[in-house]
């Protein structure tokens, strides 16, 4: 049995066992045997074994050497069954033998729960014990498919979770500390000190520690024991309950308490957990004393300690008033301890009381230590869970403070919910008027940076509405979504915004006057834990509002629509006849080389154009930000190449829809060079057009004409097919939608990303994003052919003209002075020379642009066909309407037929029929196949 | 500095018609009688400046130049609401009044006639704009002022203002009816060489198709010019919209005619509109959605020109032009097109690409209308020239009897040969021919048929 006594001393079955061993006389053996029977009675509805009679032997003895293992180590199960050994030799009845096993897993169950009962923590107390734990454990990590973790990751966690969590921590604490109960040597501080954190655990090793250390000395010499009464140790427990030293119970040091070893009092066990309430209170006491906490949300938790402490103070008081204003009838006025003169937040009830130091023992106590023990556990489950909280803001401020404490919200416990509540109410008062500030004034007084909201002070401040504040998501506190907490920034910003870039006022109405009557009232985040709240909604009302009033602002003060208008007319080339007249005043001056420009005369031209077509009419406000930009020069460019139109937004509209940075220049640039094109193409086409009714006369040139005709037909109709494409299918299309979505926005984000977006579909459009390189290379080299007909024609229509004046020249002259050989000889020579050399030329010249022209048109409309946008490949059958192109090009008509017919298989087949299956047509089909696949 | 067409009105058609154009765009650009802007048309994004010039007192001035050598027409105008609106200088009548008597070569000489006080007035015409674009003149090709003037004044436009364009809206004579004018296919034939040579672009107005068009879908019978009339300016009208509504495109004429025409000669252009509604008639509430209108558009019975019926299915299509007005999303437009290639409902020319242009213009937001879209189909079609075939048959039927040539003689131009009217016969012919010669993918090298002729007479 020797084993089995490392239990509790006021093991009732230990003293019974001593007493018969020592034959000790004074004890009353009676009293002894029926306190101890009485407990084998109530541990039996406790028994983790069902029923014990149904167990075989072996069943039992496992069963003992587990609880022995449980409580004690390997080797002391090692001694047990060497004991059953010698028990199963003698001669006794099989009967006897099983109950004297039964009796000994009772008693070994009993001495297990001893400790388990001083371990587990508040949320256990008495009720689960270690398999229920564990059960427990196992079905919540079925059910959740999550392994145990100390701290639930979650902000949403459901409570029952939350419960079953700190409660698989609470459980394996008890495992841990139970085990290192059954190391003998006592190091527990060691062990303490080398975490970081502190953990429940190690507050329950620190009680245990010196209940073991002290059973072991009580083991070991008994001798030196002193007993003390049972108010004596309650006194010394409200002082330790203080966090105060009392006569017995000494701090060691490290916020937890000693009892003395020597020491030697009846229900050592409950002492030992109330002391855990000193421990516990000691903590939070001294963290609630600490000046450094920096940070409102932690000022605000420490605050909400304080009153937690303050009730704590009055509730003990009264129990402290308790325990000594009954005096025992016999109690002798001895002078005080010296305790109680020490300065204690009780003292002043300390002092109005009488004080009792009653070291009698021989009286029945008449506030009993179990009295104090129920008040005190519930303290302890308290205090417990603050100092839980604690440990998890270990570091943190701020939204992450708030976020750490917010987890424990949802704890199940009736008593520990509005503890935490309170926490949380305290810590985020601070934080909503930090909100409310933001979101009705604008204003960022966030010292600490505990704002979610953070300004990045990189960013030139000239851009308010994107960029300069920015979320923080670690401070985001875990139970606000992030959309709400994008409302947050949002709203502020627009209020910011309104009062730094518009500098607006900012009338205090609606949801904004619903905010601050909220702060004034000190508001808090509490309702915000819920999922659907009136908070929540008061925040997305507020930013709806305030995303409103921008924009009313923008609309009805700056002028949105006007201006976004203002740059579709101008920088999209919407003013067609604006357009056309820049164009046709311009022409001459940018065909110059680009550092002979004038700025001022092309200023100059711009008034003109204005004053000339319909501009004028236009907005005087939109007409001032017209403004001529010319770029950088280099050595070979042409006025074309420097030329821009520039619209000029200051202030808040250019903050937001930053025309500076934004693609409408390259946009500009491209949309002029096509109508250049188109502008060039008719002068060529009028010249032609009167080209060929100037020169009837000169018939040979019919044919010549002709095929300039039919070449500049080409380039017109490639031309306005594509300028009807980019204006009205890009462009407009764009714009109409565009227009519509902002008329209909409700905030100016909405404004802001539709005029993203927009300006994203039209460099897409019109071939101008990266991945269009190609597109504009072709789009090049048929401007080239243009450039060349042009001067071709030039060319061209100088000869015949003169050849013309000769031959009306000579016509006259005939007519006038008749004709001689000589004459009619140099008009047959030159003649011929028009007919046989310059004609023949100029064909010549004609089908080399024609040919190039042909060429580069085939490769557009190729890589128009295969392109993925299948706007584009509309395009393609828009340039090629009549299949003219397709009827004279083979790949192009190959790429066709493969999109038609969309059956890879049948296409290839026939194509490879055709083709003759040569190599290298089939590397051609192959090719064109690939790209027609990515297509599709 | 808008690019300006001066309007140029001979005769009693070219006046009438004249005259309704003008009534129309007044009330698209919200002008009154008098030259006035109305109240309500004060905040326009139109270009009136086009068509129109402001006078020293803010009166709006149309810039038209009223022709004609008898009186009657004018007169009308004169003693309509609108006879403030003209300016007075811009008013021509030939003194004696007599007329032309529907004589092609009688116009033609009293034109030579005139041409100084004439051209007087078109200069300083063209001295009041900006930029001058060209030229539209309305007349008919079978009277005598409109044709025989009207020639003179092509050949002789081309000539003090070489580099403008000259745009003609041309009425046809109405087949379906015995003319009054015995001479009608001499003068037509003498005013289509001059279109055909002079011109840059003719709008063929067909009174055969217009009245057509008034009886089968309109359900009018017998009709009026004046209805006749508001159809042609209707399709006048719509023609010049993209020039007095700017938008990204079509903002001048030649933008607008050149990809039409993609050979000078050829420049003869069909018409087509739809919905047409009659004034006095409720309008049939009928879906029009733009692939309705395109495609309503492409079909015969809605030209206003009176081809042959094509037999042999040769003829195609050069150009196609579809100007749009009303709302109209572009997708659509879009659609409507990829609809029309796929199902093959347009035959065009072999030689070269071509296809449906399609130009969306805004409508008048005076005028209302019950359609919510509208189109106006402006074609270059090879059958054009069945018309001008029909012309030549006329002309040779009445060129073989020798019939009425005497008023003809007794002109400067006739007095010694007939030769203008054998050279005008081959230039139209040749015309047909040049058509005919379009429909087929040789066409670019096609010579012309008087080509090798001239070569071998003048070597």
């Amino acid at each position: 049995m020797a084993p089995l006594k490392s239990g509790n001393s006021n093991n009732p079955f230990e003293s019974l066992a001593t007493c018969i061993a020592r034959g000790n006389e004074n004890v009353d053996l009676k009293k002894l045997s029926k306190l101890a029977l009485q407990v084998l009675v109530s541990s039996d509805s406790l028994s983790t074994s069902n029923s014990l009679s149904e167990l075989d032997e072996q069943t039992l003895l496992e069963n003992i050497k587990c609880q022995i293992r449980l409580v004690n180590s390997d080797k002391h199960a090692t001694v047990f069954e060497n004991i059953h050994k010698k028990l199963s030799r003698l001669e006794m009845n099989t009967t006897t033998r099983l109950d004297t096993l039964k009796f000994l897993l009772k008693l070994s169950e009993f001495s297990a729960r001893r400790i388990q009962n001083a371990n587990v923590n508040v949320f256990h107390t008495n009720h689960l014990n270690i398999n229920d734990n564990a059960r427990v454990q196992m079905i919540y990590n079925s059910t959740m498919g999550t392994t145990p973790s100390p701290y639930p990751q979650s902000s949403y966690t459901n409570i029952g979770s939350s419960y079953t969590n700190l409660g698989s921590n609470a459980s394996r604490s008890t495992v841990m500390s139970s085990q290192k109960n059954s190391t003998s040597i006592p190091n527990s501080k060691a062990d303490n000190s080398s975490r970081k954190s502190w953990k429940i655990s190690s507050s329950v090793s620190k009680i245990n520690s010196p209940s073991r250390n002290s059973s072991q000395q009580l083991f070991d010499s008994s001798m030196s024991r002193v007993s003390v009464s049972e108010q004596e140790i309650i006194q010394d427990l409200i002082f330790c309950l203080q966090g105060i030293d009392g006569k017995y119970i000494k701090s060691d040091g490290q916020h937890g308490f000693k009892l003395d070893s020597k020491v030697q009092v009846e229900k050592r066990s409950i002492v030992l957990s109330a002391m855990e309430l000193g421990y516990l209170y000691n903590t939070i006491s001294a963290y609630s004393n600490l000046s450094k906490h920096k940070g409102f949300v932690r000022q605000g938790l420490v605050c909400a300690l304080r009153d937690e402490l303050a009730t704590y103070y009055h509730s003990l008081s009264l129990i402290h008033a308790q325990a000594s204003s009954i005096p025992p009838p016999t109690s002798i006025q001895t002078p005080s301890s010296p305790n109680t003169f020490i300065d204690s937040p009780l003292s002043e009830v300390h002092h109005n009381l009488p004080h009792t130091p009653t070291p009698s023992s021989s009286n029945p106590p008449s506030f009993s230590l179990t009295r104090l023990m129920t008040w005190a556990r519930i303290q302890i489950s308290r205090f417990q869970c603050l100092c839980d909280v604690l440990a998890a803001t270990d570091g943190l401020t701020g939204g992450a403070l708030i976020s750490s404490v917010a987890r424990f919200v949802h704890v199940g416990h009736a008593d520990l919910q509005p503890c935490v509540t309170g926490l949380l109410s305290a810590m985020t008062r601070p934080f909503f008027l930090l909100i409310s500030q933001w979101m009705v004034e604008g204003t960022l007084r966030d010292p600490h940076g505990e704002f979610f909201v953070c300004e990045d002070s990189h960013l030139n401040s000239s851009y308010v509405w994107d960029g300069k504040y920015r979320l923080s998501e670690c401070k985001i506190p875990s139970f606000m979504s992030k959309l709400t907490a994008e409302h947050i920034l949002r709203a502020g910003i627009c209020i910011n915004f309104l009062q730094h870039i518009c500098n607006e006022k900012t009338p205090l109405g609606g949801s904004r006057k619903s905010l601050r009557d909220l702060e004034t009232n000190s508001g808090d985040l509490l309702s915000m834990v819920r999922p659907c709240n009136q908070l929540s909604a008061l925040i997305e009302q507020t930013y709806a509002e305030n995303s409103k009033m921008v924009l009313n602002v923008l609309v009805t003060k700056f002028g949105l629509y006007e201006h976004l208008q203002g740059l579709r007319r101008y920088m999209l080339l919407g003013q067609g006849d604006f357009i056309h007249c820049l164009m046709k005043l311009l022409i001459a001056e940018l065909n110059k080389p680009a550092s002979h420009l004038h700025s001022a005369y092309l200023h100059e031209v711009l008034d003109a154009a204005i004053r000339g077509t319909n501009a004028q009419y236009d907005n005087k406000d939109v007409l001032a930000r017209l403004t001529i930009k010319t770029l950088v020069v280099s050595s070979k460019d042409l006025g074309w190449d420097i030329f821009v139109l520039d619209y000029n937004l200051n202030g808040p509209l250019e903050q937001i829809l930053r025309v500076k940075d934004s693609p409408y220049s390259t946009t500009f640039k491209f949309l002029w060079s096509m109508k250049r094109l188109d502008h060039i193409l008719s002068i060529i086409w009028e010249k032609q057009v009167f080209a060929t009714k100037h020169l009837r006369k000169l018939t040979e040139l019919s044919a010549l004409l002709k095929q300039g005709s039919g070449l500049i037909s080409e380039m017109v109709h490639f031309s306005h097919q594509f300028q009807y494409y980019i204006s009205f299918e890009v462009v407009e299309t764009a714009w109409q939608k565009f227009e519509s979505l902002v008329h209909a926005a409700t905030s100016l984000r909405t404004v802001i990303e539709e005029h993203k977006h927009f300006l994203r579909s039209i460099l897409e459009g019109t071939m101008q994003d990266e991945k269009s390189k190609h597109f504009k290379f072709h789009l090049t080299s048929i401007t080239r052919c243009i450039l060349e007909l042009k001067s071709l024609q030039e060319s061209f229509i100088v000869s015949c003209e003169k050849e013309l004046k000769r031959r009306i020249e000579l016509e006259t002259k005939i007519e006038e002075y008749g004709t001689n050989e000589e004459e009619q000889r140099r008009h047959e020579r030159s003649l011929a020379k028009f007919r046989t050399k310059l004609i023949p030329d100029m064909k010549a010249q004609y089908t080399t642009i024609t040919k190039s022209y042909h060429s580069t048109l085939n490769k557009f409309l190729l890589d128009l066909s295969t392109h993925p946008n299948v706007a584009l490949k509309l395009l393609a059958n828009r340039l090629d309407f009549n299949e003219h192109y397709q009827r004279s090009h083979t790949e192009l008509s190959e790429c066709v037929k493969f999109r038609r017919t969309s059956d890879y298989n049948t296409s290839i087949a026939s194509t490879l029929d055709r083709s003759g299956a040569t190599l290298d047509r089939s590397g051609v089909i192959g090719d064109s196949l690939n790209r027609s696949g990515s297509g599709l | 500095m808008p690019c300006e067409m001066i309007t140029l009105q001979l005769g009693q058609c070219g006046n009438q018609i004249g005259f309704e154009f003008w009534k129309k765009l007044c009330a698209e650009h919200g002008i009154n009688p008098e030259g006035t802007l109305e109240s309500f048309a004060t905040e326009g994004t139109d270009r009136k400046d086009v068509f129109f010039y402001q006078a020293d007192d803010e009166h709006y001035i149309p810039r038209a130049v009223l022709l004609d050598l008898e009186p009657r027409v004018i007169h009308t105008i004169m003693n309509s609401p609108y006879a403030k609106l003209y300016n007075p200088e811009n008013v021509y009548l030939s003194k004696d009044g007599g007329g032309a008597g529907n004589n092609w070569a009688s116009g033609y000489s009293q034109g030579k006639k005139l041409q100084e006080e004439i051209f007087d007035i078109i200069d300083r015409e063209a001295d009041g704009s900006d930029s001058l674009e060209g030229f539209v003149l309305c007349h008919s090709i079978a009277g005598g002022t409109g044709s025989g003037m009207g020639s003179y004044l092509l050949e002789h436009l081309a000539d003090r203002f070489p580099k403008k364009i000259i745009q003609t809206y041309s009425v046809f004579p109405n087949q379906d009816e015995i003319s009054d004018v015995v001479v009608q296919p001499y003068n037509s034939l003498l005013t289509l060489k001059r279109l055909t040579l002079n011109a840059d672009c003719v709008v063929v107005l067909d009174n055969t198709a217009l009245n057509r068009i008034a009886a089968d879908r309109l359900h009018i019978e017998n009709p009026s010019f004046a209805q006749i009339n508001s159809l042609v300016s209707t399709i006048m009208a719509v023609s010049t919209s993209t020039l007095r509504y700017p938008s990204y495109m079509n903002n001048d004429l030649i933008g607008l005619i050149a990809p039409l025409i993609p050979t000078p000669r050829l420049h003869f252009l069909m018409t087509g509109y739809t919905p047409l509604s009659a004034e006095h008639e409720v309008a049939s509430i009928r879906k029009t959605t733009v692939l309705d209108v395109m495609r309503r558009l492409l079909q015969p019975k809605n030209m206003m020109v009176s081809t042959a019926p094509d037999r042999m299915s040769q003829h195609c299509y050069m150009s196609i032009l579809n100007i749009i007005q009303g709302e109209v999303d572009p997708c659509q437009v879009h659609k409507s097109l990829q609809r029309i290639r796929e199902r093959k409902l347009v035959n065009f020319i072999p030689w070269s690409p071509a296809g449906i242009q399609v130009a969306l213009s805004k409508k008048s937001p005076y005028v209302p209308t019950s359609h919510r879209v509208s189109g106006l189909m402006l074609a270059n079609h090879t059958n054009i020239s069945s018309l001008f075939d029909r012309c030549l048959n006329q002309y040779d039927k009445l060129r073989k009897r020798e019939a009425f040539l005497e008023q003809f003689r007794k002109e400067e131009m006739f007095m010694e040969s007939l030769d203008e009217l054998d050279d005008s016969r081959r230039e139209v012919e040749e015309l047909v021919a040049e058509y005919c010669a379009a429909t087929r993918p040789d066409y670019l090298s096609w010579g012309g048929a008087r080509t090798e002729e001239d070569q071998t007479k003048s070597h």
